[in-house]
């Protein structure tokens, strides 16, 4: 900018110069070189008046001090005088312009040049009476030569030219740049400058919202994005064709570990299967492996995405410890499912067997259909058992909530189980206060019947047995006392699994299912209640069940 | 030119780190042989070991050829003759991996090797295996040395390994053949522990040009 202001400032001012310096040389120069002819002309008229009274004594002395040269030459051309030269040495000047136009016309003039000197000659000739030729002639710079004078001075004014334009294009680019520089670009509209920038400023003002608005949505979609791959459970990894991570949400560091961007897919884990995997999807093809660090079990889906030549890959993984753990569970039910189902069906067939064959003596008869009669019953038990419980498990119930009085419910399984507990010896007491509370009454009978059951069963002779129901809050808790055999506390955390039994020689003559506690885990999910084990061996266990919300 | 060669870098630092999880493979399915009898473990030990070794001989290959081609100076020149260092150690760590797979196929250890600490041993030795390419992986100085600190207490673990053993035989001379082959394999476990810290100290000179 400034340099060009600059080069303009200085290309105006010097061709004004050397065009002003030319027309005035040109100009001046003819009215000087006019003037001179006419002097010479003048000079030449009284050199001839005095010549004629006083002879060429005259022009001798004349010749030596003027500066103007003199020169006298007869009719027939001969130099008779010349002021600068010897007249002998000098040739014929009949032939001169100026002259022969003097002896034909009375008077001639002539202009010769001499460029190498940068000088004009003027000649002015005239005639004299007694047919001489008297010739005058002076010397002047021409015009180049006057230009070649006068160069030093253009030069010097051309130099101050420049400093002059160096100065004012300063000042001019500080002067225009400076409003410029001040221009508000956060509020376009708002600056009062030049009139010729309010286009910019305008299509500025657009593009700024435009952007704005652009980066805004970007901004939305990003943290859309974030906050959807950041709370997901699943790992998330995307990596660029460069093989190098892209991004990586928070579940990915609880995986890998932390995880930055940009660091390669080799650094995040070394896994052999994590390796291949992601290796196959660099391939351009889908990978699916399970892994195992430290006590979880992941599995990852890797999925190739098409670049230009190569594939980038999205790494998905999830933790499937969990499955794991209920696949073994479910393998483990079916498995002591087939298995409880066989006894008392292999006793059943035995009998059966033994009255079909007629090996048994009559008398026998009545003792081993009551052995089948029993083995019968535990067997309905056990497949009651486990229809409630797949029941439970697959939430059917659900639909059937209404408001069920704990106590009143808590009355009739105490009283289901007061037969047993007469005969076993134990004392069975329900206190408490009403608490309605929203459910299934079913399922509460059940789980409250299967707590005061087990309570009876792993009970001591002459021990008691007390259920109480109190609000608490805004639940309710129902909770069941015995003075029983306890439970020991390695066993605490497993007597909720199915099938699972503290004593498994004494379960048998119990009659047990090993369903009861697991029922009442699963009802109270259903309930949405929790279900609190404290237990000393030897001295008693107390189930509570504790209700959220009472009605 | 320069934009092969960095290419070429990540080559063979991705290649370093898949020989080091192919090592930590190695010696974990030999230590799982070891500890559980399972000789599916040590057939896959030894398959391992195979393919470190062609690894050991790509990774050569390629790093002679860095050297000629691109004629690497300073931190360049540094990792590729630390990786020339390193796979050795690795390619070690593996024959030995195997080695122990070769004893378990012949002998069941698996229950008296709990009490002559060679199963502490085993997981000291995985862990500075790991460490060691952890700190590859990561240009991590400070794990790099802790590597390096850490064989001392792989050498406590051998020589308390060595002492219960020699208990081991003066109580009971019918278990003398079990007790070499346990010793070897203690022996075996404590250079892993030694090839890890070489490893350890090639890191070291690769980051600092220290050695």
């Amino acid at each position: 900018m400034k340099k060009r202001i600059f080069l303009s400032i200085l290309a105006v001012s010097a061709s004004i110069l050397v065009v002003t310096s030319a027309l005035i040389v040109f100009a001046l120069y003819k009215d000087y070189e006019k003037e001179r002819k006419q002097e010479l002309a003048s000079e030449c008229m009284y050199l001839a008046e005095a010549f004629g009274d006083n002879g060429i004594a005259y022009l001798k002395s004349v010749g030596r001090k003027s500066p103007n040269r003199i020169t006298l030459i007869d009719s027939g051309g001969t130099v008779l005088y010349d002021s600068f030269a010897d007249a002998a040495s000098l040739d014929n000047h009949l032939d001169r312009p100026e002259v022969a136009a003097a002896i034909k016309n009375g008077s001639g003039e002539a202009t010769r040049q001499s460029a190498t000197r940068g000088e004009n000659t003027y000649y002015y000739a005239m005639r004299l009476d007694n047919g001489y030729v008297l010739r005058i002639a002076v010397s002047t710079k021409s015009m180049l030569g006057i230009v070649r004078n006068t160069a030093g001075v253009i030069a010097l004014i051309l130099l101050l030219a420049v400093a002059v334009a160096a100065a004012i294009s300063n000042l001019l680019t500080k002067a225009v740049v400076k409003p410029l520089n001040n221009l508000n670009l956060d509020e376009p509209l708002l600056n009062d400058t030049y009139g010729e920038l309010s286009p910019l400023l305008l299509r500025m003002d657009r593009q700024k919202k435009k952007i704005g608005e652009q980066l805004a949505e970007i901004e939305t979609k990003q943290a859309q994005i974030n906050t959807i791959a950041g709370s997901m459970p699943q790992a998330l990894v995307i990596f660029g064709v460069n093989k190098r991570v892209l991004y990586a949400n928070e579940s990915a560091g609880a995986l890998f570990g932390a995880v930055k961007a940009g660091i390669g897919y080799l650094e995040l884990c070394r896994d052999t299967g994590y390796i291949q995997a992601v290796e196959t999807a660099f391939g351009g093809y889908a990978a699916d492996v399970k892994i195992e660090t430290g006590a979880k079990t992941y599995r990852l889906s890797v999925n190739p995405v098409k670049g230009d030549k190569t594939y980038a890959a999205v790494l998905f993984a999830s933790d499937v410890t969990q499955e794991g753990v209920n696949e073994k569970i479910r393998r483990e039910f079916s498995a002591n499912v087939s298995h409880e189902l066989k006894t008392p069906l292999t006793s059943i067939m035995g009998y059966a067997e033994i009255m079909h064959n007629g090996i048994a003596r009559q008398e026998d008869y009545p003792r081993l259909a009551g052995q089948i009669y029993g083995e019968s019953k535990r067997l309905l038990a056990l497949i009651e058992d486990i229809i409630k419980l797949s029941q439970l498990d697959e939430g059917e119930m659900q639909g059937a909530f209404a408001p069920v009085d704990l106590l009143a419910v808590a009355r009739k399984a105490a009283d289901s189980c007061r037969k047993k507990a007469e005969a076993n010896d134990v004392q069975l007491a329900v206190a408490g206060e009403t608490c309605i509370v929203s459910g299934i009454e079913g399922t509460l009978f059940e789980m409250i019947f299967n707590l005061c059951d087990n309570a009876v069963t792993y009970n001591k002779p002459g021990g008691s047995v007390e259920v109480s129901v109190e609000k608490s809050g805004n639940g309710a808790v129902v909770s069941v006392r015995d003075t029983g055999i306890g439970i020991a506390p390695e066993h605490l955390d497993r007597v909720f699994e199915r099938f699972y039994r503290v004593d498994k020689s004494r379960s048998k003559e119990t009659g047990g299912t090993g369903l009861g506690l697991s029922i009442v885990k699963h009802g109270a999910l259903l309930h949405h209640a929790r279900v609190d084990l404290a237990s000393r061996l030897g001295e008693g266990t107390t189930v509570t069940l504790v209700f959220g919300n009472a009605l | 030119m320069r934009n092969k060669f960095d290419e070429q870098l990540e080559v063979l630092n991705n290649d370093l780190i898949s020989m080091g999880a192919l090592c930590e493979d190695a010696i974990a399915c030999a230590v799982k042989a070891l500890l559980n009898n399972d000789m599916e473990f040590a057939r896959c030990a030894k398959r391992t070991e195979k393919e470190i070794d062609q690894k050991e001989r790509e990774i050569e290959n390629f790093c002679l050829k860095l050297l000629l081609q691109q004629q690497p100076v300073a931190k360049d020149l540094r990792l590729i003759s630390s990786a020339l260092k390193m796979i050795t150690d690795m390619q070690r760590i593996g024959d030995q991996a195997a080695d122990i797979a070769e004893i378990v196929t012949f002998i069941d250890l698996s229950k008296s090797i709990g009490d002559v600490h060679i199963a502490d041993m085993a997981v000291a030795v995985i862990k500075m295996v790991t460490d060691s390419i952890d700190a590859f992986v990561k240009r991590d100085l400070a794990l790099a040395e802790a590597v390096i600190e850490y064989d001392d207490v792989v050498d406590t673990l051998f020589s308390k390994s060595k002492k219960s053993l020699i208990d081991l035989v003066a109580a009971d001379i019918t278990r003398g053949e079990q007790a070499l082959d346990m010793l070897m394999i203690a022996k075996y476990l404590e250079r892993i522990g030694d090839h890890a810290a070489l490893i350890a100290e090639w890191v070291v000179f690769a980051i600092t040009g220290k050695h």
